[in-house]
């Protein structure tokens, strides 16, 4: 029971009803010491405040507990007082018969000496006394009696015998009694709850004689008693600890499911035996008994007491004038009694005022959200009430707090808790909305700031950190070879103090911003020899800087850049035995995983990790798995192996460390023979299909860079012969026998390695390779007709097939989950047709060599093209990385052209229009592929037009047709030369291209060209790239691409645009009428004729005839590509338009936004366009067609007022017919009508005076007749824009007549006529043109007969 | 910086043309017309009465460049008059609007000269 003195609810065991206090003990006169169990008046303040506190819920819900989580508690409140109360040592000597029978005989004699004595000797002592001790002690003697005898009335209360001796001790051992128990008195004077003011008041008086002994104790004791709680125990020496018992059976001790108050101390408390045969053994004897589960819910569970706890006839009646216990009033009273109420030095009394839950999200122990509903009422004892906060939990911020604590225990389990809540929070489980957008950020800074430190901190710092970094999006950790990071919008205080709110501006996301350079060295001490760190803590570490070294370049070059950083960390990983851990391996293949990631992220880095690092890892190919071993290590050592091989093949990439594969040759007879003997046992784990496929993966790369030695760095490292001499095929050729057909990704593998052999063996072997391909055809002949390999290919096929159909698009679930699932195919079918590829034999087969499924692959690709497969995961709300899963697609889509290409199995026709549907799909990485596509394109125009009946103007012919514009195109497609990703599939070309592997992140692709984070790429191309010629000619002064061109290229501005445009005509004769939703738009035609018309440098200023947009050939391609796109061409115009929703993008700014960048508005050129167009057009009928969609009502008003205003001269001079006008219909320009008055004096001023013509007069009419006619409230008709919101409302009625009147005194007939019989030639959805009665009933409403016979004149 | 020396931007250089017409021959009944050591102030004047004209189809002008004093007039007519017969009649007009404005304004001058010490008609001067 030490320990863990507990404050019981008497109602627990016994009826409420039973209070009979036992008679005083007639031996010693003392009442029988009793349990405060046993009394009804034991309730505490505790129990009171909650009785007068009905609010209180009944069902607290459960709570796992962080020290047994298997038990369930209820609410157990009993155990609040064990953690709040520190455990009271016992109070006093105990009471031994011998000292109690001494003081009965002491007042035995005195009372006897007393009455013996005469009235003079009373007196005399009386005065005795008065002159020693003052004038107050009759009254404080009268005090002392009256409380014992008091205290022997009440009688069944412990006593405090030793109250008034000298020892200041034993008083004070007393106080945590009294601070619990009402009526229990101690006898240090200040502290009795009878010491009202009054008696404070007298016992002030004494002072003004010198204190005595008694007044000293007394001041001694007062101040003390308040802070006894917490200085007892310090204080007192243990000889004055003894404890005392009631007389306790075991049947009243009930044994509540408390928590223990301190992990250490378990089950303290007993409980009673459920028959009655031990009542009657002490409590002290007792034994531990478990709780029975089935107890719990018996009866007296926490639950049940709860409810009793609440029910109203369980109140004990207190006493009337007194303040209830615990309430700041009594508090004060009884310890504070010479201060005044109000002081302000006492304000810490009052409970704070009760708490309203906060917004801030309130976490338990297990990093779970605790709901506001429950932060008020869960029980104190779960450890949810360390704070300042009286609420249960802890905020964000006091974690984040608390986790800077100096206590290291305290620290530990603070980022343990935090740990956990990222865990939460990446799952998904709790909302970022609790806890802020930058809780991760947070978090993760206040684990990176306990990185490094000993003992179990350092673990939970590293669990922290791996939490915020991996666990957080654990979806992408297997997405190897993209970069992750991604652009977010970041608070930076401003610098001008608190003058301007903080504001926001993209930047680097949490990850990529992590000082990278400060954290290695605390990770490097993590790496010690021996360990001090489980293997769990390195092996996070190690999954911390894969992930962080594949989210952003930079951290892997300051990983690779910090000196001795990998070495250390490489050295202490190899020392580390398996003895070292507990049943974990050391050698964790994550760091040659590390290194692989590292070797992808840049040339530089591969470089610098090639110098020892591959003949290190050798001794992992070394160590053959073995069947013998347990399946651990064998799995260990498949996976080391697979890793380093996968590490070798990423060098190679670069065309770096070959070398290796010579000495490793000698090691891989028997990983050949493993290999065999596993695949033909059927034995495939994981593991060992990770080996396959890094062995595969090898062979291909390194055959690769055997195929052109001088393409490795350094050259001639491998040499072809010697890959000839090896018999690599020969291993391929038997391995390829016992693959199981369900093996896609080994497959994929051995097919690539066989292609790139293939490949090699065309350019190095005798007769172009033929009797090398006759050995591979002849060795793969049975599996690839009827075998394995072919049921591999069929149910790739159905996969991918499945696949698309289950694709569900962007944003849903399981978009991942289905690029995965096309991507796996993908790969598969694509080393299928890249074997095939390369096993042609002569340059005039038109058959397959492997026999694939041309047709039916080809149309699954053709449906694919169609979905939105290859576009979605490159948008901008893509998940970050995601696109990676698109290579594999791409290559398929590729090798397939290429066979096709080659077969010549489709028409000149259809082939090009599949290769510009997969041009624009090619991703970085792919440029040799891009590249390929448009000269085979340039090659075949000229006949490609020859069998569509297009005619090429001779001029373009002369030069070439595209001659002129492929140097743009290239430079298009690979903008740097100093940047170059690394294609899916290596060739020799881009082995010494390559500078790095990792593809940019997503954000990367999709910065604007000015960052500095943009990464230099051209793919995917940009929808309008066929129009890049003209960017580039406008932008000559900046543009890098002519840095780039041949030196024979010569060809001048309007040779340039006529190619350009004939290659835009092209494109989209092709695609126009097969797939109109890939052709370039309408807007988009638009804008590159406005570039275009914009061309004008260089020009000899004299002569306009060479303007080149006055060139009768582009002036012929540029009215043939807006044709299909005029009003006219629309086959059946709509009779009505409904008003599309106001926060669309106006088309001409969206699809001027690549060229004109960020910081130009679309409107600033169309003011140079219309600007140009007023100096020097001539009115051109195309130049001014291309000046009228942006007058369209969708877009903003400016462009109205810039044309119809200032720039009169455009109004004169334009004069295009409607059906000329390049839009969807007229109905844009007509709905809603125009609500702005400056624009509709100027309708009418053009109208009266005559000027306008053709469109512009239908549309100036229109507006003029329709503010005129139609009722002003009429909803759409008014096109309330922002800067006159009332005209329509208010003035709207005055100003229809000021317009008419208006209209009529200019003296143009013909425009009154036509406004007064205006119909509109397209009507608007819910708006109802008035008949001419009406209009006529409302003219003389107001005008009367006088303006209606104006009218009928006119 | 670059400015030219402020005589350059009304002083005719050596062997240069004040006006250069070029017949375009492509557009029917259009010409380019180049003046020298003009700027915005006359080809804006010019631009916006051949507007007037019922005659012009088109006029435009441009200047190259701001710091070159010289614009670019572009003139088509519907083919009742050649440009440079419209740019004459327009010219006249100009001269003759500007002349009549000049001696308005010298009339008002005159008059005010004798009305001195009546009361001012357009507020006192200043």
């Amino acid at each position: 029971m030490i320990g863990s003195v507990v404050e019981r609810k008497p109602s627990s065991n016994r009826p409420p009803a039973q209070g009979a206090f036992p008679a005083p003990n007639p031996s010693t006169g003392y009442p029988t010491v009793t349990h405060r169990s046993k009394t009804t008046r034991g309730a505490s303040a505790f129990a009171k405040s909650r009785q007068v506190n009905p609010s209180r819920p009944q069902n607290v819900p459960t709570i796992l507990s962080t020290i047994s989580p298997s038990m369930k508690w209820e609410s157990t409140e009993d155990d609040d007082d064990v953690s709040v109360q520190p455990n009271p040592p016992a109070p006093a000597p105990i009471p031994t018969d011998e000292t109690e029978r001494l003081l009965k005989e002491v007042g035995d004699e005195n009372n006897q000496r007393i009455s013996e004595m005469t009235e003079e000797e009373r007196m005399a002592e009386r005065a005795d006394l008065l002159e020693k001790f003052g004038g107050g002690i009759g009254e404080m003697l009268r005090r002392r009696r009256l409380q014992r005898e008091g205290k022997a009335a009440d009688g069944n209360e412990l006593v405090d015998m030793a109250a008034p001796t000298p020892r200041p001790a034993t008083i004070q051992l007393s106080p945590p009694l009294t601070f619990s128990e009402d009526d229990m008195d101690v006898d240090s004077p200040g502290s009795t709850s009878t010491a009202g003011p009054s008696s404070a008041v007298e016992r002030l008086e004494p002072s003004k004689t010198p204190p005595t002994r008694a007044q000293l104790l007394e001041d001694l004791n007062r101040p003390r008693s308040a802070l006894r709680d917490s200085t007892a125990h310090s204080e007192t020496s243990s000889t004055f600890r003894r404890l005392r018992f009631a007389d306790v059976t075991p049947s009243d001790i009930h044994v509540y499911p408390s928590q223990p108050a301190s992990p250490k101390s378990v089950h303290m408390l007993m409980a009673p035996p459920e028959d009655g045969s031990a009542d009657g053994v002490p409590v002290t004897q007792l034994r531990f008994r478990s709780l029975h589960p089935e107890r719990m819910t018996k009866h007296d569970g926490p639950a049940v007491w709860m409810a009793k706890e609440a029910s109203p006839e369980l109140s004990v009646p207190k006493a009337s004038d007194d303040p209830e216990e615990g309430t700041p009033e009594d508090i004060r009273r009884r310890f504070f009694p010479n201060e005044a109420a109000a002081q302000p030095g006492l304000n810490w009394i009052t409970a704070p005022s009760s708490e309203q839950p906060s917004d801030a999200a309130r976490f338990d122990l297990q990093g779970a959200l605790i709901p506001p509903a429950l932060q008020s009422t869960l029980p104190t004892h779960l450890g949810l009430h360390h704070t300042a906060s009286s609420l249960a939990g802890y905020t964000l911020d006091d974690l984040l707090y608390l986790s800077r604590s100096t206590n290291a225990a305290q620290r530990a389990t603070v980022l343990s808790v935090l740990a956990k809540i990222l865990q939460r929070l990446g799952s998904g489980n709790i909302s970022t909305q609790a806890v802020g957008a930058d809780a991760r950020e947070r978090i993760l800074k206040s684990g990176m700031a306990a990185l490094g430190e000993r003992g179990s901190v350092g673990a939970r710092a590293v669990e922290v950190v791996w939490e915020a970094v991996v666990g957080w999006d654990e979806f992408y950790v297997l997405q190897e070879g993209v970069e992750l990071w991604v652009e977010e919008k970041r608070k930076v205080p401003s610098s001008n103090d608190e003058e301007e709110p903080p504001s926001t501006i993209p930047g680097l996301d949490a990850l990529s911003s992590i000082p990278l350079e400060e954290a290695l060295p605390l990770i490097q001490s993590y790496f010690t020899v021996p360990p001090s760190f489980p293997a769990l803590t390195l092996s996070q570490l190690l999954g911390l800087l894969h992930r962080l070294a594949t989210h952003y370049e930079a951290h892997a070059s300051a990983i690779i850049k910090t000196p001795h950083f990998l070495s250390s960390v490489l050295s202490a990983w190899l020392a580390y035995k398996n003895s070292d851990f507990l049943r974990e391996t050391a050698q964790d293949p994550k760091l040659i995983q590390l290194f692989s990631v590292l070797a992808t992220s840049s040339r530089a880095n591969a470089e610098a990790l090639m110098v020892d690092l591959p003949n290190i890892l050798l001794r992992f190919l070394a160590q053959m798995p073995d069947s013998s071993q347990s399946t651990e290590d064998r799995e260990l050592r498949e996976s080391l192996m697979a890793e380093t091989l996968h590490f070798y093949a990423t060098l190679g990439r670069y065309g770096l460390g070959c070398k290796v594969a010579l000495t490793a040759q000698e090691f891989m007879p028997a990983l050949v023979t493993y290999l065999d003997s596993s695949l033909s046992e059927g034995d495939i784990t994981p593991s060992f299909a990770r080996l396959a496929e890094t062995f595969f993966q090898v062979r291909e790369i390194w055959t690769i860079c055997a195929i052109d030695p001088h393409k490795t760095s350094p050259p001639h490292e491998l040499i072809w012969s010697q890959i000839e001499a090896f018999g690599w095929v020969d291993d391929l050729l038997h391995l390829a026998e016992n693959i199981p057909a369900e093996q896609d990704t080994i497959w994929a593998g051995l097919w690539n390695a066989t292609a790139a052999y293939t490949e090699g063996a065309t350019i190095n072997g005798a007769n172009k390779g033929q009797e090398e391909k006759k050995k591979v055809m002849d060795g793969l002949q049975d599996i690839i007709q009827d075998g394995h390999g072919r049921s591999a290919i069929d149910s790739a096929l159905e996969d991918l097939q499945s696949a698309i159909d289950q694709y569900d698009g962007l944003g849903k679930p399981k978009f991942l989950p289905c690029l995965r699932d096309i991507a796996r195919p993908s790969t598969l079918l694509g080393a299928a047709v890249r074997l095939s590829l390369s096993l042609i034999s002569s340059a005039t087969s038109t058959s397959d060599p492997l026999g694939l499924p041309g047709a039916s692959l080809s149309r699954l690709l053709d449906d694919l093209l169609s979905t939105t497969v290859p576009n979605d995961p490159l948008a901008t709300t893509a998940p970050a990385g995601a696109y990676v899963h698109l290579r594999p697609l791409t290559t398929l889509l590729m090798d397939e052209l290429r066979l096709s290409h080659r077969l010549g199995t489709m028409s000149m026709e259809s082939w090009s229009v599949r290769a510009l549907r997969i041009l624009r799909h090619l991703l970085p990485g792919d440029e040799a592929h891009a590249e390929w596509i448009l000269q085979n394109f340039s090659v075949g125009v000229k006949d490609l037009a020859d069998s569509m009946d297009l005619t090429i103007d001779d001029s373009i012919l002369h030069r070439g047709v595209l001659q002129d514009v492929m140097p743009f195109y290239m430079h298009a497609i690979r903008p740097d030369d100093k940047f170059c990703i690394a294609p899916f599939r290596p060739t020799p070309n881009s082995l010494s291209q390559a500078t790095r592997v990792i593809l940019p992140s997503l954000a990367a692709l999709h910065k604007p060209p000015t960052s500095t984070l943009k990464a230099p790429v051209g793919l995917p191309l940009k929808r309008d790239f066929l129009f890049q010629p003209l960017s580039d000619l406008l932008r000559s002064s900046t543009s890098t691409a002519f840095d780039s061109f041949p030196a024979s290229w010569d060809a001048s501005e309007t040779e340039t645009v006529r190619a350009t445009l004939f290659a835009v005509e092209m494109c989209q004769t092709l695609l126009l009428d097969m797939h109109p939703e890939e052709a370039l738009k309408r807007e988009e035609i638009l804008f590159g004729c406005m570039r275009v018309v914009m061309l004008e440098h260089g020009q000899p200023q004299g002569d306009s005839s060479e303007d080149v947009f006055r060139d009768t050939v582009v002036a012929a391609e540029m009215k043939s590509l807006l044709e299909p796109f005029t009003i006219g061409a629309s086959p059946t115009p709509p009779q009505s338009y409904s008003v599309p929703s106001s926060d669309v993008i106006p088309p001409l700014e969206a699809a001027s936004k690549d060229y004109l960048g960020s910081g130009v508005p679309f409107y600033q050129f169309y003011t140079d366009l219309l600007a140009l167009y007023e100096a020097i057009s001539f009115a051109d009928p195309i130049f001014g067609a291309l000046l009228l969609p942006p007058l369209s009502m969708r877009y903003p008003p400016d462009y109205r007022k810039l044309f119809w205003g200032d720039h009169s001269v455009a109004v004169r001079t334009v004069r295009t017919s409607v059906e000329q006008v390049p839009a969807d219909g007229v109905g844009e320009f007509l709905w809603p009508v125009e609500g702005d008055t400056e624009l509709l004096s100027r309708y009418v001023k053009a109208l009266g005076t005559g000027t306008v013509r053709g469109f512009l007069r239908t549309v100036a009419l229109h507006h003029v007749a329709c503010n005129i006619w139609l009722p002003p409230a009429s909803p759409p008709a008014s096109n309330s824009s922002a800067s006159t919101p009332s005209t329509a409302g208010e003035g709207g009625e005055t100003r229809r007549r000021h317009m008419l009147l208006a209209l009529l005194r200019g003296n143009k007939r013909e425009a009154v006529a036509d406004v007064l019989k205006y119909e509109p030639a397209v009507g608007c959805e819910g708006v109802r043109m008035p008949g001419r009665e009406e209009r006529v009933a409302w003219v003389r409403g107001w005008g009367g007969e006088d303006v209606l016979q104006r009218l009928e004149s006119a | 910086m670059n400015a030219l020396p402020r005589f350059e931007l009304f002083t005719l250089g050596d062997g240069e043309k004040m006006i250069e017409v070029v017949e375009d021959t492509k557009i029917p009944n259009a010409a380019t017309i180049r003046v020298l050591k003009q700027d915005h102030t006359l080809a804006n004047m010019i631009r916006g009465y051949m507007l007037k004209n019922p005659k012009v189809l088109f006029a435009g002008y441009k200047v190259p460049h701001p710091l070159e004093p010289a614009f670019i007039l572009k003139i088509q007519t519907d083919g009742s008059a050649t440009p440079v017969e419209v740019l004459q009649e327009t010219c006249n007009t100009l001269i003759a609007l500007i002349t009549k404005v000049k001696g308005k304004l010298g009339e008002q001058f005159t008059q005010k000269e004798l009305e001195v010490g009546l009361e001012e008609p357009f507020g006192a001067p200043g």
